[in-house]
């Protein structure tokens, strides 16, 4: 019967329900689309630091990430193989050679880093061919693939020959003479300043470790969920074998990452404190716009329990219709944003490009940050639901009916 | 008269102008902690490294910076530097350093390092290296120099007090190097400088290399706020050398504070929207409880004009109430998070082990002040013309007879 009377009463008076839905519901918009674009923007980071190269996880020597050097490679087995082959999360992997040196074209010097890879699995995993500016993919040994910064540093240009003197495998000295055949433009500054990519073969040869790689760094299907998966995926490397996601390879970015959380919770948090306000200007109205009618409820023997139940379940109804529209609305905003993402103009477009960044704001639509924000609201407004129980507990139905 | 009527109905439902006057104090304290939070982080992470590191301008050789820090580039003519930065008189001080990268080789590890060979006497006017020790101690004028490396360093090649060090410098064109001792270990609030970072007595340098080199004239000023007009007239008058501001060799933390900018403008966006709705929700309520007396007062002759301007009225008194409330809040606060700072390892515990830049210090600029003041009226003044223009529409004759 109280349902009944509750839903009733939520549709008599429409004014009122029309604005505290609004409210509950603008709440709900407010708060996802907060969440979602600082999500996005750290996503956006996250993808700008780690996606283009360095990959979002990498199997690799359980010393390398300390010590990255060309002495702590590991064996590309088909074991580890079929182990990265068989995941179902993993989108693409690519085994490389890592090994430094310093690089000279003419009478031009630069301290690099040479990347032996398998040209189309280097493509799957970064889409490496589709940063071409000059020239064209690697297609044998001999060739090399320079990121546009180095090659504007080594002043050189399709065709020409460059030198590359660098450690080895255990001792041996690695001698490279390698001819340009394209220009890569690689979106992290420092990669695209001091990276060039040769084919695997001549990397084996030039740094004689044949069958070894220094890691194989891999991207998933849904790159969100990488610190997890590779969770799962630990206990199938074994000895010297470890498997690591973004957050153990790039620990500053992790730290970056927790501290801007941190204060997503503050500003999330500040906007709570402001929509609570409203939720709450909405209950306080209702409940002094209903005072006479509590009054004359009291007064012919409705128990206040009953009564303020009755209230209870009225906002509770409000609370899980207005969330649910929130919930709704929410979700053609924030697909709005993320398929036209919000662009930067003028000096703030240009810091970010500076620093290698794209000059776009991009929206997450994690799903869970909709689920999440909703039931925040929707805990919040059952809270203040409560409110109006404490208030019919203490009403004088004398003075209410008067009133 | 209008202002008599205005401020008694304001006063005529304590309860809803409370929620009204205390939306207002919440939007003005978020509104400015918020950007004291971001503000504060920023110049933390500034002052870090303007006055631990770089100083307010930096002169380096032309190509020093693109060759990769390397030893055989030093400043041309030191003299005719130090005669110019002497005779300057916005030169608060300057220091002059040997910085070279260069590789520091244990018996068993070998690391990347920036060797910074200082007058510790001298840099105390930028910052006292000898705060920052944590462990031994870097006595002057021993036969092995000594040195003062990161724990971060000493920690990953197994270094103790004691260790000898060969530091070679001048990787790229012509090897120099020397054999060091370490007699102390230093942290510093960037962990990525500890990781990096020797540092030697320029003097035993200069005794050990016989070089004599500068790298770089590290300057502060006077005034932090007129340090790019100052170093664009340095740059006239050392035409040869590269002069830069902290900002140009760090565009990251600089132009980062312009996308926090962006982020944040948006983020105050949403949070003037939830206020703007609590408002809004509010005084639509109160034009909608008081259509009978609004109508009334219409029919015995007050012109809409004057009903509107005391609705208005009434909105700009709840505002200029809540705005000092605000301010005090923000105070209060602002005294209390100014000092201890906000600990961000609240929200996330995996902060802390990060260390200091966790803890932020919140701090804002006064200019800030007018800004969210003048913001939060505006809002405010919008959110009324909804309400008013419900009132505009209202015709005396139904109105009266709506109960």
């Amino acid at each position: 019967m109280l349902i009944k009377l509750a839903w009733r009463n939520v549709f008599r008076n429409k004014r009122r329900t029309l604005i505290t839905l609004m409210m509950i519901q603008f709440a709900v918009v407010l708060a996802t689309f907060l969440s979602a674009l600082r999500f996005g923007i750290m996503d956006t980071q996250i993808e700008n630091v780690v996606g283009g190269f360095k990959g979002y996880a990498a199997v690799c020597d359980t010393g390398y990430i300390k010590e990255p050097i060309i002495d702590r490679a590991i064996p590309y087995t088909d074991a580890t193989k079929k182990v990265l082959t068989d995941n179902k999360d993993i989108e693409a992997f690519s085994p490389r050679v890592i090994g430094g040196g310093s690089m000279s074209c003419g009478d031009k010097f630069k301290v690099m880093q040479i990347v032996g890879v398998f040209p189309k699995m280097e493509d799957s995993l970064t889409h490496l061919s589709k940063k071409l500016i000059k020239g064209r993919f690697l297609e044998g040994t001999g060739e090399v693939l320079l990121g546009s910064s180095l090659a504007e540093r080594l002043k050189a240009d399709l065709d020409s020959i460059v030198f590359l003197t660098g450690a080895g495998y255990h001792g041996n000295s690695a001698n490279l003479m390698l001819r340009v055949v394209g220009i890569v433009k690689l979106p992290n500054i420092q990669e695209n300043k001091r990276t060039g990519f040769v084919t695997i073969t001549e990397a084996y040869e030039g740094f004689a470790m044949e069958g070894l790689v220094s890691n194989i760094a891999m991207s998933f299907k849904d790159n969100s969920d990488a610190i997890e998966i590779v969770k799962e995926m630990k206990p199938s490397f074994k000895g010297n074998l470890g498997v690591y996601s973004w957050d153990e390879i790039d620990e500053p970015l992790y730290m970056l990452v927790l501290v801007n959380d941190a204060a997503n919770v503050i500003v999330t948090g500040m906007l709570y404190f402001i929509i609570s306000f409203g939720l709450f200007g909405t209950i306080l109205m209702m409940l002094s716009e209903r005072k006479k009618e509590f009054g004359v409820l009291i007064a012919i023997g409705m128990s206040k329990t009953r009564l303020g139940f009755l209230v209870f379940l009225e906002n509770i109804f409000l609370a899980i219709i207005g969330t649910i529209i929130g919930f709704l609305v929410a979700f053609p905003i924030v697909y709005y944003f993320y398929y036209f993402p919000i662009e930067l103009s003028g000096s703030e477009a240009e810091g970010m490009i500076k620093v290698g960044f794209e000059p776009v704001l991009r929206i997450s639509v994690d799903i869970g940050i909709f689920i999440w924000q909703a039931a925040i609201v929707l805990f919040m407004s059952t809270l203040f639901s409560l409110y109006p129980i404490l208030k019919i507990y203490s009403m004088n139905e004398n003075k209410a009916i008067r009133s | 008269m209008i202002a008599k009527i205005g401020s008694k109905n304001v006063w005529r439902n304590k309860g809803r102008s409370l929620v009204v006057i205390m939306s207002v104090a919440i939007g003005v304290w978020a509104g400015l902690f918020f950007g004291g939070f971001q503000w504060g982080s920023f110049v933390q992470k500034r002052d870090d490294i303007v006055n631990r590191e770089l100083g307010h301008a930096q002169i380096h050789a032309e190509n020093f910076v693109d060759e990769e820090y390397d030893y055989n580039f030093p400043v041309k003519n030191p003299k005719h530097i130090r005669a110019v930065l002497d005779a300057d008189t916005s030169i608060n001080s300057y220091v002059e350093r040997s910085v070279f990268s260069g590789m520091a080789s244990s018996v068993r590890d070998q690391s990347l390092v920036l060797v910074y060979g200082v007058d510790t006497a001298q840099e105390r006017s930028i910052s006292s290296i000898s705060s920052m020790i944590t462990e031994g101690s870097m006595p002057k004028g021993k036969r092995s120099p000594s040195l003062l490396i990161g724990s971060a360093i000493a920690k990953s090649m197994n270094l103790k007090i004691g260790s000898k060090l060969i530091i070679k410098g001048g990787l790229l064109h012509g090897v120099k190097s020397f054999v060091g001792k370490v007699r102390g270990f230093y942290e510093s609030p960037n962990k990525l400088k500890d990781k990096l970072v020797v540092f030697v007595h320029k003097s035993d340098l200069d005794k050990k290399l016989k070089d004599n080199f500068i790298h770089e004239y590290a300057i502060i000023f006077n005034e932090f706020d007129s340090l790019e007009s100052r170093t664009a007239l340095l740059k006239i008058k050392l035409p040869n050398e590269d002069v830069v501001t902290w900002g140009e060799l760090m565009p990251e933390i600089k132009d980062g504070m312009k996308i926090a900018d962006v982020v944040m403008f948006i983020v105050m966006l949403i949070i003037w929207f939830a206020l703007s709705l609590g408002i809004i929700n509010t005084m639509l309520m109160s034009v909608l409880e008081r259509t009978n007396e609004l109508g009334m007062l219409m029919a015995i002759g007050m012109s809409r004009y004057k009903i509107v301007s005391m609705i208005f009225f009434e909105t700009s008194l709840l505002t200029i109430i809540g705005v000092p409330i605000g301010l005090v809040l923000t105070m209060i606060s602002m005294d209390y998070y100014g000092e201890v700072g906000i600990d961000l390892s609240i929200a996330d515990a995996a902060i802390s082990e990060f260390g200091y830049e966790s803890i932020i210090y919140p701090k804002i600029k006064s200019s800030f002040y007018f800004q969210v003041i003048y913001q939060v009226v505006i809002v405010s003044l919008i959110s009324t013309v909804f309400p008013a223009m419900r009132v505009l529409k209202l015709r005396p004759v139904e109105a009266i007879r709506k109960s």
